[in-house]
Parts: structure tokens; sequence; C-alpha cells
């Protein structure tokens, strides 16, 4: 009788001990989403993929709770399962939100870096039609406004460069596709002083 | 035997004991405060909605505030339940946590006024910006205006077309900045430019009683006269005092102003007379006819200006003309009035030598054109 007590107290004492080293917080599993989605933030993720990250952050968000959820729970009671699966997803899921940044991020840099190319080479069209365009007492007051005019477009293109230096990329394209329709009025002023000349 | 059942009753003890101990324990954790967590859940959720919404960029102080009361809640929570359970008390949490719900909520509808008074703001504005950068293309553009205020309406021109941009794809603030900046540049465009054709209309009266005068001289001695508009670059031929023809002119490209020195390519304003005519070889724009500038007016006007260090030492000018070889479209010549050889051949077949001619400003008030 008495080794069936002292065996039924074993028995409960090793569940228990069972019981409170399983469920111990996700420490581990918390580092590594957060890392995560802050990796996904060094990648402007909140800028280029905003839904996507603000959802990483709300899943975070969750885990967190749930984790102070059991955290709040007798240790018997503790159970880690649900934040685990969140913080797995959340660790998971942040690379792809990152990548999506990272990809719609090289799309603006390309996009801005073929806009500022296109750019200064209708800057150096317009010069070269500068250079044909009439150069009697007639052209010469509307070629020095059409100079003056080219010389803000270049300015501004100058501002482009800089803001694709600072990774500024959807500034640079606003700035440049404002750049861009000034030089082409410019264009087709020049072209059609030209036309005119040709004519008489 | 007697033994086995101290043994026994020693076991029964320590049995109850736990059994008591469990009783005690398991009361207290049922009457136990509960953590707030559907709260703390709502008001995630409600962060949540405001940063969807933005509140980060149009209503941070509302959102920072929010997450700070959040933030706090969830260490205070984090504080009780690194205590005894029974020690625990969510109270503070829960307050916490509801603050942070009201303030992610004032966050989120304050986010959403401010993108929607942005948008409607932005929008009143672009439509000001555009009327007022039409205005300057309409009224001035063609103006011989400073570099600096045609250099404002460029760069107003293009900060429009970034904000355009910028709208577009919605970031309303970015959109807002460039409107501002654009909005600044167009008005100090059309200011100066306003304010130097009001300057330029002072003379206004005099020109209407100049050109008053020569048609008059033209009624009493049923004679031609030429008369110049230059802001409306037109010229007037009158006989007996009636309008007979009407004509474009081209002129200086400095037109706006009367003429003060050599080479400043401005179009003389005043009372002159034809003094020669010229054709064939005389002059190398079809046919001319000469007038007496500088008249006695001009020369005052010269010699006061250049004890006044305003203008440069390059003398006064002459060889004004009105002669051939117009039509371009522009103001091209040094300061002489052009017209088509085709209209030449008109004026110069009536007008004789001697025949007035007035170059004036305007024969309108400037509201008249304004209007």
């Amino acid at each position: 009788m008495k080794n069936q007590i002292v065996k039924m107290m074993g028995v409960v004492a090793v569940s228990a001990v069972v019981f409170t080293s399983c469920a111990k917080a996700p420490e581990m599993e918390v580092t590594n989403a957060k890392a995560a989605v802050e990796a996904a933030k060094t990648a402007e993720a909140d800028r280029y993929t905003p839904t996507e990250f603000n959802a990483l952050q709300d899943s975070m968000s969750v885990a967190m709770n749930e984790i102070e959820t059991q955290n709040s729970k007798f240790a018997l009671f503790r159970n880690y399962k649900k934040a685990n699966a969140t913080l797995t997803y959340v660790t998971a899921n942040a690379p792809m939100v990152q990548e999506a940044a990272v990809a719609k991020r090289e799309e603006a840099k390309a996009q801005s870096e073929q806009a500022l190319t296109d750019a200064n080479n209708l800057v150096a069209e317009v010069k070269m039609l500068i250079e044909k365009a009439p150069k009697g007492k007639e052209g010469k007051e509307v070629l020095a406004a059409i100079t003056s005019d080219l010389t803000l477009v270049e300015l501004s293109l100058n501002e482009v460069s800089t803001l694709i230096n600072n990774n500024d990329f959807l500034t640079a394209i606003d700035k440049v596709k404002a750049a861009t329709e000034k030089a082409n009025m410019l264009k087709t002023e020049l072209e059609e002083a030209i036309a005119k000349k040709g004519k008489r | 035997m007697a033994k086995r059942s101290k043994t026994k009753k020693i076991l029964l003890i320590l049995l109850s004991f736990f059994l008591v101990a469990a009783l005690v324990v398991a009361y207290l954790y049922y009457t136990a405060d509960e953590p707030p967590i559907e709260v703390i859940d709502q008001a995630r959720q409600e962060l949540s909605n405001a940063e969807q919404a933005e509140a980060k960029r149009y209503a941070p102080v509302e959102l920072a505030q929010a997450m700070a009361l959040y933030d706090s809640a969830r260490n205070e929570w984090q504080l009780q339940n690194k205590k005894y359970f029974f020690l625990r008390k969510f109270d503070k949490v829960r307050t916490l946590a509801m603050a942070a719900i009201d303030s992610a909520r004032t966050a989120l509808t304050s986010s959403l006024e401010q993108k929607s008074g942005l948008h409607q703001d932005l929008a009143k504005k672009m439509k000001t910006i555009e009327s007022r950068l039409r205005t300057f293309e309409k009224k001035y553009a063609k103006l011989p205006l400073k570099k600096s205020i045609r250099d404002n309406y460029t760069n107003a021109h293009l900060r429009y077309v970034e904000a355009e941009q910028a709208y577009l794809r919605a970031a309303y603030q970015e959109a807002g900045i460039n409107l501002d900046e654009a909005l600044r540049l167009i008005t100090l465009a059309n200011k100066a430019s306003t304010a130097y054709l009001e300057d330029y209309f002072k003379a206004s009266g005099q020109w209407q009683s100049w050109a008053s005068e020569t048609i008059a001289w033209s009624k009493k001695n049923k004679a031609w006269v030429f008369i110049a508009d230059k802001y409306a670059h037109e010229c007037y031929l009158y006989k007996n005092g009636t309008l007979k023809h009407t004509f474009k002119i081209e002129m200086g490209s400095n037109w706006i102003g009367p003429k003060l020195y050599k080479g400043d390519l401005a179009t003389p304003e005043g009372k002159y007379q034809i003094s020669k005519k010229k054709s064939g070889v005389l002059t190398k724009y079809y046919k001319a006819l000469l007038i007496n500038y500088p008249n006695e007016q001009d020369k005052a006007r010269y010699n006061d200006n250049l004890r006044n260090g305003l203008i440069p030492h390059k003398g006064i000018g002459n060889l004004i003309e009105i002669h051939g070889g117009g039509g371009k479209g522009v103001n091209w010549t040094d300061g002489c009035i052009a017209l088509t050889n085709e209209e030449m051949d008109i004026i110069y077949s009536v007008l004789p030598s001697g025949t007035p001619v007035t170059i004036v400003g305007s024969l309108r008030k400037l509201n008249e054109l304004s209007n």
C-alpha cells in the first residue's frame, strides 16, 4: 500500500515536471519573428508593400498577446502552440513580404533610372535642335527663353539624380515626368520654329 | 500492525493537507483577477485599422499616443504576469487598453478626415494653380519679362506637374508640398507681371491724349496719320480722322516701355513724323519710312536717366523706321516697326514725308485689357 502511494506521488511529480517544462514561452521564435519583421522593414516594406507589412506587424502583435494570455494562466495550463504557430507564420511570411518590397523597390529604381536616361537624351535632343534653330534676330529672344527653360529642366534632372542616389525612387519618377513634359514642350516649340524657317 | 496504522495516518494527514492546499489554490486561482484579453485584442485591432488608414502619415500624433497607451497596457500586463496569480491586478491594464482603443479610433477618424480634407484641398489648389498658370500664359507669357519672372513660371509649371504625379499615386503630402511651392512661384510670377504692366500703363492717359490729338490733326488737316499700338501689336492708318487700314506690326524684342538708349531693342513711344522715305538700295527691308526719333521729350529723358546713372553711356540711338520684311510672328527688330512687304506697299504709297507717326503703349486702358 505504502509503495503504491509513493508510486502515485512520483507519477504526479513527474507529470508536473513534464507539464511545466513543456510549456515554455517561445523566446527563440519571438526573436526570429521580430528579426524577420525588422528585415522586411529595412527593405522598406512599409513603403513599397504597406498592406502586407501592416498585416505582418498585426500578426506579430497577435502572437505577442497570445504569449501574454498564456503567461496569465496557471503554469500547468499554459499552452504556447497557438502563439508558436502565429510566430512561425510571421517568420515564414516576412521574407516574402520583404522580397515583394525589394522587387517593387527595384522596379521603381529601374523605372526612375530609365526615365532619367530618357529625359537626359531628350535634353540632348533639344540642345541639338537649339543649334539647328534659326539664329537670326527673329529667333534670338525665343532661343534665349528656351535655353533658360532648358537650364531649369536640367537642374530638375540633377535633383532627380540626387533623389535616386537617396533611394527616393517614387519622388524621382514624379520629378522626371514633370521635367520630361517640359522638355517635350520645348522640343515641339523648336521643331515648329525650324519647320517655319524651312517654309520661308 | 501499529506501525502500519501510524504510517497510514500520516499519509492521510498529508493527503488531507495537500487536498486543502489544492482547494485553497483552486479557490484563489478562480477568484483571481482575469487579464482583459478581449479589450487588449480590440485595442490591437483598432491600432491595425488606424495603421491601414495611413494614420502614421495623416494622424501621426494621435497614432503615436494610441501606440504608447497600447504598449503601456502590454507592459503592465507583463508586469502583472510576473507576480503570483493571486496578487495580479489588471485594472490598470484594462484602463490603458481602453484608452488605447479610444486613441486608435481617434487616430483612424483623424487620418480619414485629414486624408479626405487634404484630397479636397489638393483638388481645389490644383484648380487654382492651373488657372493661374493659364492666366500667365495668356496675359504675360509674350511680354518681355525679366528672366526671374519667367523662371518662376517655369518652375511653378514643373512643380505643378510633379504634384499631379504624386496626387495620382495618392502621395497627398508630397503633392501638397509641390502644390504649395507651385502656388508660391506662380503667384510671384503673376504679381510681378501685373506690377510690371501696371507700372507701364501709368502713361495710359498720355498715350490716349497723343492718339486723340493725332486723329484730330488728321481730321483738321484732311491728311493721313500713322498710329501704332504696341500692346495690341497693331498700327492704324487714318485719313481725315477716319480709320482706313489696320495692320499687324512687329517691334523690338524689348517692346514694353519707351526707348531709352541705343541698342536697348525697345521701340520708342511718342509723337514723331516721317522724316525720309527709303526704297531700293536705300533700305535692306524692302521699303522704309524713317521717323524723327529722338524727339525733344526723348532727349530730355535720356539726359535725365544718364545723369541719374540709370542707363549706360551708349548714346540715345537713331534710325527708327517703319519698314517691310515683317510677318515673322515675333518681335525681332532693333526697335523699328516691321510689317509685311505687301502692307508696306500700301503704307509707302499713301504716307508722304512729314506724316505724323504716333507710337503709344496702348490705346486701351489696362482694366479694359484685363476684362
